[in-house]
């Protein structure tokens, strides 16, 4: 199991290194650079934008700039930025936490509720309860969670004359400000995973109810609650497990925009600002260390899988 | 047999599946009763129906419902008690074996762990005891290293150590009644013969009554004392095994006993087949509904259904060939008018 | 039926000493592999060293619990499979060194017959294209010579003309593996493959296909390998008879002498183990003999594969592996160290 840990981690390794490259080269086609964004509209002449793009490292090719930036990276120097010239870890660093919160609080209602719900429908299968769960969760799946935020943010507006407030304020700090200004973006980021939740939960036990190791439950003379969360959901589970995996990346992309329109000043927010600006160190940054988390957490998801099923615990320890 | 009071006795079942055609009826009035300590065998073909009985006693039929007559267990009727009740009676009173022990066990649990839920959901016994119980169970239906299996995952497991551990869950509980549904059909050839043996075995030694489900007329010979041979949902014939398989009294019996291969038929002779195709629910032939594929028809059979005849103590046949008197051998529970038209044949075979 | 001269072979070697089909020491190993470079770990044995031969128009049966190597077997001959080692010979010809379209025309004289009626029938084809498809593939016959032959060969197993535009759905189990019978007949082959052909259908019905294969290997001098766990059904179809047990031959001989006198005690643990259908025997029968269940196939046991459930094992058993002796009649033969031994050991 270990030896199957350390595999999954070199092969984390190789995706971000392809990461790093892909970032790189798609910034190449980028049309505009830092320095025309910094010097627009200042009249500064062409030899000065020359002078500067030196100075950031800009003008050498781009193969050139990514063997340095790989070179420090591994010593955990991810660059400065254009701008402020703070290092990118600590940029990253102050405001990661925001949008671990967001995203976390996403995924957890998105998990929860959708979880019940899934559950409700499979048990009432066939009924009106069933029906309108469905339903719900193919309008939700079908409208962009921006789209929701923004909907939830004008109703509360016109019909109570609420708006969350605009200073984020840490959850230690004043923990009820905290709630109100991540409600709204959590529950407009959670409810497409909740909806993709729900439904894979819903077909993923109605396919385990229906089989065979169940009726043996049955046969024992196993209550409906023993049926459901002993076995069938037990055996559900993984698929739901892989669904969260993928949902983790939905939702760090949404929070890019969510954080922008709800001032959250998370890393979402940061990374947005650093396109805009073309202030490439923080983008690459940023991507790499989404990419990681992704990373991570598929590890994660990996080893629950083999907690849960002894049958891919055995194929590992095969080495199949 | 007829002696005592029997364990269980279903009268007049009916159940019905719905289906995209319309609802379909699986079992049609079929009765039969299992007494204490003895083996009953339900035989058929796809389609008789013996499954669904089997399923519809244990109260388990997914989307079908018991539309008519009644399974009564020592005094309840099991078609009527409550939810609570039946689950209580399942597992402890009556328990099953099934088919596939490949997909009948749940993957994620250990074998030990799905034979203490077994004990537990009647026994009030802490998890050590269940556990010791368990091993115990395990080494009574021959597992060799009980304590060990006892943390093997069903996967881990051959097909005939899987149905090994199935029968276990069963008799956690030690029921009075165990309905086995093929349990040997998956296996192979001289597993079946190792399960068939303990089977009869176990029973034995615990007086169980078992209700064997089989589609195997060598089976049915190894195991059972009574035998009802059904043929699309329908009872044709029951009685003792010697009596039905050594002096079948109606046609589908026969001729079923006589398409089982053989060891001894000649290479050179043609196979005895019975011509056409097990009838699908949807469409049930008229009548008699073996009578499109029965050597023996006669005008009756198209038209009018033959109620099951008492041809012999404790032996019944449904077929007009035994309707030799205008009333009186007739039993009163055939769906169809009974006694008119006897003229029609006078030769019966009962005796 | 008559031959249509279009599906006649034009070289077809006509020489009726040679065996139809001829295997000798097939092997076919899969190796497990472990790991990202995937080194052998281990290996399964699915065959281990088989010959075996078809003569013309006569019908070989292989029989064998789950795991013996007969399915792979029939891969093996038809070519569905590479084996590791051996040689299979079709007509005289080396069918391991055939390429290409030499393959192609093999399999229009070798073709199989599976056990699931329904899953071997495309559901979104008629019969008529189920049946026609192997013309076409082999460039047989199209159009309406197609759609005479399509009927030709559905008359032949029972089927009609009428049936030519129904879908597999509209058929009983029974039909659809007669329609899966009419593919097979459709390029006019020597050799029919039959792998479990009848074990998914009701007795009842199993009767009519067997007494149909009986029928058309009379009528069209067919040969078949016909594989099943069914001892009874094997022996009723085969002439000769080829016991297995984990990839290996452990008894070869004639149906009716191999049920009379099996020599090899595994053939004899077998056919004990079938339920008889007498309710007195088979009770007093006990079906005791059979114990233990075979050996995972990635580690067999060493010298006699069936030493470890073998009730008449002596010590030349684990240690040596038995060649297939002969076993007093002629064309039996039993891989059993008893054979090979003085009588006072025998049966010891």
């Amino acid at each position: 199991m270990i030896r199957y840990v350390l595999g999954r981690l070199v092969y984390g390794l190789v995706v971000l290194a392809l990461v790093t490259v892909f970032v790189f080269v798609a910034i190449t086609f980028i049309p505009s650079d830092a320095v025309d964004v910094m010097l627009a509209d200042t009249g500064a002449t062409e030899e000065q934008a020359a002078a500067m793009r030196s100075e950031l490292g800009l003008d050498r090719p781009v193969w050139e700039q990514l063997g340095s930036f790989l070179g420090n990276a591994v010593q955990g120097d991810f660059g400065r930025s254009f701008y402020t010239d703070e290092p990118v870890v600590d940029l990253f660093l102050d405001r990661i936490p925001i949008t671990l919160q967001l995203g976390g609080l996403a995924l957890v209602i998105g998990t929860v509720l959708g979880l019940v719900l899934g559950i409700i429908a499979a048990v009432r299968r066939g009924t009106a309860t069933d029906g309108a769960v469905r339903v719900t969760a193919v309008t939700f799946l079908s409208v962009p969670n921006f789209v929701l935020g923004l909907l939830i943010l004008t109703a509360l507006g016109l019909w109570f004359a609420w708006s969350p407030p605009f200073v984020y304020r840490g959850p230690t700090e004043d923990f009820v400000s905290w709630a109100q200004h991540m409600a709204i973006p959590a529950i407009a980021l959670g409810t497409a995973s909740m909806a993709g939740i729900t439904r894979m939960t819903r077909s993923s036990l109605l396919e385990n109810l229906g089989s065979q190791y169940i009726r043996t439950v049955r046969a024992k003379g196993a209550g409906e609650r023993l049926v459901l969360f002993k076995h069938a959901m037990r055996n559900s589970v993984i698929a739901v497990l892989t669904l969260i995996g993928v949902d983790l990346a939905t939702v760090l992309g949404g929070t890019v925009i969510l954080e922008q329109m709800f001032s959250l000043p998370g890393t979402g927010q940061l990374v947005y600002q650093a396109v805009l600006d073309r202030d490439y160190p923080v983008v690459i940054a940023c991507t790499i260390f989404y990419a990681g988390l992704f990373i991570v957490t598929m590890i994660i998801i990996d080893l629950l899988y083999a907690f849960i099923d002894p049958r891919i615990r055995a194929a590992r320890e095969a080495g199949r | 047999m007829t002696g005592t009071v029997p364990l269980l006795e279903v009268t007049n079942l009916r159940v019905r599946f719905p289906t995209r055609q319309g609802p379909v009826e699986a079992v049609s009035d079929v009765s039969f009763d299992v007494h204490p300590g003895e083996t009953v065998a339900v035989v058929g073909e796809s389609g008789s129906g013996k499954s669904v009985t089997a399923l519809a006693v244990m109260g388990l039929l997914d989307s079908g419902r018991v539309e008519g007559g009644s399974i009564r267990y020592r005094d309840e009727d099991l078609a009527s008690v409550g939810t609570k009740r039946m689950r209580e009676i399942r597992g402890e009173e009556i328990a099953m074996v099934f088919q596939n022990p490949m997909t009948a066990l749940d993957p994620l649990y250990t074998v030990g762990n799905q034979i203490v839920e077994a004990i537990r959901l009647h026994r009030e016994t802490g998890r050590k005891e269940a556990q010791q119980r368990a091993v115990d169970l395990l080494r009574e239906v021959g597992l060799p290293d009980p304590e060990r299996r006892a943390r093997s995952y069903p996967h881990e497991l051959s097909g005939g150590q899987q149905q090994r551990v199935m029968i276990a869950i069963a008799l956690a509980c030690n029921p009075s009644l165990l309905i086995a549904d093929e349990p040997t059909t998956a296996l192979d050839v001289t597993v079946e013969a190792q399960i068939l043996r303990l089977m009869r075995t176990l029973q034995r030694d615990h007086g169980t009554a078992m209700l064997f489900i089989t589609h195997d007329m060598g089976v049915v010979a190894e195991m059972a004392d009574r035998v009802v041979v059904m043929y699309a949902g329908k009872v044709v014939e029951q009685g003792r095994v010697e009596d039905v398989l050594n002096d079948p009294q109606n046609p589908y019996t026969r001729a079923l006993l006589a398409s089982i291969p053989s060891p001894t038929i000649s290479r050179d002779a043609l196979m005895p087949a019975i011509r056409g195709a097990v009838p699908s629910l949807l469409e049930t032939p008229s009548g008699c509904r073996f009578h499109p594929r029965c050597p023996e028809a006669f005008d009756r059979c198209p038209t009018e259904e033959p109620p099951l005849f008492d041809i012999a103590a404790g032996r019944d046949s449904r077929c007009w060939l035994h309707d030799r008197t205008p009333a009186g051998a007739v039993r009163g529970r055939a769906a169809g008018p009974s006694g008119e038209g006897a003229s029609a044949l006078g030769v019966g075979r009962a005796g | 039926m008559q031959a249509d001269p279009a599906v006649r072979d034009p070289d077809r070697v006509a020489d009726a000493g040679t065996p139809l089909l001829e295997a000798r020491d097939l092997v076919k190993h899969y190796q497990i592999r472990k790991g990202v470079l995937g080194r052998p770990v281990g290996t399964v044995h699915a065959v281990d060293g088989i010959s075996f031969a078809i003569p013309r128009g006569k019908t070989v049966g292989l029989v064998g619990e789950s795991g013996s190597g007969k399915s792979t077997a029939a891969r093996l001959v038809s070519r569905l499979i590479e084996p590791t080692s051996g040689e299979v010979r079709f007509d005289g010809q080396d069918v391991l060194a055939m390429r290409g379209k030499e393959v192609k025309a093999l399999r229009r004289r070798m073709q199989m017959v599976f056990q699931d009626p329904f899953g071997s029938l495309n559901p979104r084809l008629t019969v008529g294209d189920i049946v026609g498809e192997p013309l076409e593939v082999h460039r047989v016959a199209s159009g309406r010579a197609r759609t005479d032959r399509v009927v030709e060969v559905l008359e032949t197993v029972g089927l009609s003309g009428r049936d030519l535009h129904k879908f597999p759905h509209q058929f009983s189990g029974g039909q659809a593996q007669r329609i899966g019978i009419a593919r097979a007949l459709a390029t006019n082959p020597d050799l029919i493959i039959c792998d479990e052909a009848v074990s998914a259908l009701d007795v009842s019905v199993q009767a009519q296909v067997l007494n149909l294969l009986k029928r058309l290997q009379r009528e069209l001098g067919l040969s078949y390998l016909f594989i099943a766990h069914d001892l009874n059904v094997v022996r009723y179809m085969a002439d000769e008879l080829c016991v297995m047990y984990m990839g290996e031959i452990v008894e070869r001989g004639d149906g009716d002498a191999v049920f009379a006198d099996p020599q090899h005690p595994y053939t004899q643990m077998l056919l004990a183990a079938i339920p008889g259908h007498d309710p007195v025997t088979a009770r007093a029968q006990e079906r005791g003999v059979a114990t233990g269940e075979v050996p995972s196939a990635s580690a067999p046991p060493s010298g006699c594969r069936f030493h470890t459930r073998c009730p008449a094992v002596f010590d030349r058993c684990p240690t040596e592996h038995p060649p297939l002796y002969d076993a007093g009649q002629p064309g039996r033969v039993a891989a059993c160290h008893l054979l090979d031994e003085p009588r006072q050991v025998q049966r010891a």
